[in-house]
C-alpha cells in the first residue's frame, strides 16, 4: 500500500472530521499497515472502487502511524474497513474483502 | 524451488503431475492422508472397472507422481507469506522454511470453527485468525491462542515478542507438541468468549471455561488442529468468501503466484472436480514460473 493513488484520500486524525465525518458522499475508510500482506492485497479493490465509483469516497488510515486514533474505532485486525454515511458508521468489515462486498457496505 | 504444492490429495497430485510434465521442478508438502483416504468405496470416478477404496486411489496417485519425479515431503505447513522483495512465496513448517516461485494450495476444506458463543461475533474485535497480521494490536496485552498442535505453537511464538503474556487454550485436548515454558497451557474447555463494552465498542475481555472461571485476555487467536488452505490463504491476503478461496478460471488467487484447487475452492467435494482443478492449477503455475525465468 505504499503508493497511494490520487483519488484515494489518506486520512489522519487532523483531517478525519472534514474528509470523513463531514463528507456528503458515502465514505469507505480502510485501516491498514504498509507491512501487512493482506492489506497490500486489499489495495486493488480500493483502487478499482476509487476509479469506477466517483459517488463513493475511498480513504485509508495508517494504524501504525495513528495507533491511538485507530483504537478509538476499536481496530484489532487489519485490514478493517468501516463505511460512513453522513458522519455515522454504518457497516464494518474485518479482514480482506472483495470489491463487491466493500461496495455493498455503502449501498 | 519452482512450485510447492501443499496437500497430496487428488487436487495436489494432479497439480504435481501436470506441473512436472510441463517442465517445472515440483515438491509436494503433505501431512499425510486427507478426506479421500476416509472414503470407503469410490465407484463414480472415470476408468474404474471395480470400486476402489479412497486410500488405494490416493496411494496410487502418489505412487504415480513419484514415478514421474515429483518430490514429497511429509511435514505440516504452519505459515505462508511473500518473501521480502515480493518476488516469491515462503512456505513455513515447524522445522523449515522453503521458498518457491509458485504455490498451489490443495490442503482440503477447512473445518468450521467450534461453536463457542462469542467467537464469530467478536471476529475483528479481539478474535483473530492471523498472528502475523494482527500481533501489532496486542503489544503488552494478554492474549490466548486456541489450539493444541504445531500450528497453534507457531501462532503463539509470533505473539510472544509483542504480548505481555501468551496462553494456549487447548479446549479439552492434550497438546500434541511440546509447549515451551514461556507459554501457559490451559486445558479446560472454553464455553464462551467474554466481551466488555467501552465507549460503545465491544472487545474481547476474557475466556470463560467449564469450571465457570473467566481468564482475562484481550485477544484470542484461533489455530485449531492444522492450518487449512483457507487459514493459509488468509495470512497471505488471498481473498476468501464463506470459507472458500476465491479463484479465477486458471485457479489463480489474487496473490501473484498463488493457486488453489480442490475442496478449498468450494463446489462439488468430488475427486473428479479436484483432479480437474489440480490439472488447471498445475499448468497455470508452471506457466507462471516460466514467465518469471
Amino acid at each position: 500500500m505504499e503508493q497511494v493513488k490520487e483519488n484515494i484520500v489518506v486520512v489522519t486524525p487532523d483531517n478525519f472530521q472534514a474528509e470523513v465525518l463531514e463528507c456528503e458522499k458515502p465514505v469507505l475508510v480502510t485501516f491498514y499497515a504498509n507491512w501487512d500482506q493482506p492489506c497490500r492485497m486489499q489495495q486493488p479493490a480500493l483502487d478499482s472502487i476509487a476509479d469506477r465509483h466517483p459517488e463513493i469516497k475511498v480513504c485509508k488510515l495508517d494504524v501504525e502511524e495513528h495507533a491511538a486514533f485507530a483504537q478509538q474505532f476499536g481496530i484489532m485486525m487489519i485490514p478493517t474497513t468501516i463505511a460512513f454515511k453522513n458522519g455515522k458508521r454504518v457497516k464494518r468489515a474485518s479482514g480482506l474483502r472483495l470489491e463487491h462486498v466493500l461496495l455493498s457496505m455503502v449501498e | 524451488m519452482d512450485i510447492i504444492i501443499i496437500g497430496s490429495g487428488p487436487a495436489g497430485v494432479s497439480a504435481a503431475l501436470y506441473a512436472k510434465r510441463a517442465g517445472a521442478d515440483v515438491t509436494v508438502i503433505t501431512r499425510g492422508s486427507g478426506a479421500l483416504a476416509k472414503a470407503e468405496k469410490i465407484e463414480n470416478y472415470y476408468g474404474l472397472a471395480e470400486p476402489v477404496t479412497g486410500a488405494e486411489l490416493e496411494a496410487n496417485g502418489i505412487a504415480g507422481a513419484k514415478r514421474l519425479g515429483v518430490s514429497f515431503i511429509e511435514d505440516e505447513v504452519v505459515g505462508l507469506a511473500m518473501n521480502d522483495d515480493f518476488t516469491g512465496l515462503v512456505v513455513q513448517t515447524p522445522g523449515r522454511t522453503c521458498e518457491a516461485k509458485a504455490v498451489v494450495l490443495t490442503a482440503g476444506s477447512t473445518r468450521l470453527a467450534p461453536k463457542i458463543p462469542g467467537l464469530k461475533e467478536l471476529e475483528g474485535k479481539g478474535v483473530s485468525y492471523c498472528a502475523i497480521c494482527d500481533a501489532f494490536f496486542y503489544r503488552q496485552k494478554t492474549v490466548a491462542v486456541l489450539g493444541e498442535g504445531d500450528y497453534a505453537l507457531h501462532e503463539a511464538e509470533i505473539l510472544l515478542p509483542h504480548a505481555s503474556r501468551v496462553m494456549l487454550f487447548t479446549n479439552g485436548k492434550e497438546p500434541t507438541v511440546k509447549i515451551p515454558d514461556t507459554i501457559e497451557v490451559h486445558k479446560d474447555k472454553i464455553i464462551a468468549v467474554e466481551a466488555e463494552n467501552t465507549n460503545g465498542m465491544e472487545r474481547v475481555s476474557g475466556l470463560r471455561t467449564e469450571d465457570g472461571t473467566v481468564t482475562p485476555a484481550q485477544g484470542l487467536f484461533v489455530a485449531l488442529g492444522t492450518a487449512g488452505s483457507v487459514d493459509l490463504a488468509r495470512k497471505i491476503g488471498a481473498a476468501t468468501d464463506n470459507n472458500r478461496i476465491v479463484v479465477d478460471g486458471e485457479m489463480a488467487t489474487n496473490v501473484p503466484g498463488l493457486y488453489a484447487a480442490g475442496d478449498c475452492t468450494g463446489g462439488l467435494l468430488q475427486v473428479v472436480k479436484a483432479a480437474y482443478e489440480g490439472a488447471v492449477a498445475g499448468l497455470a503455475a508452471a506457466k507462471y514460473v516460466r514467465s518469471r525465468k
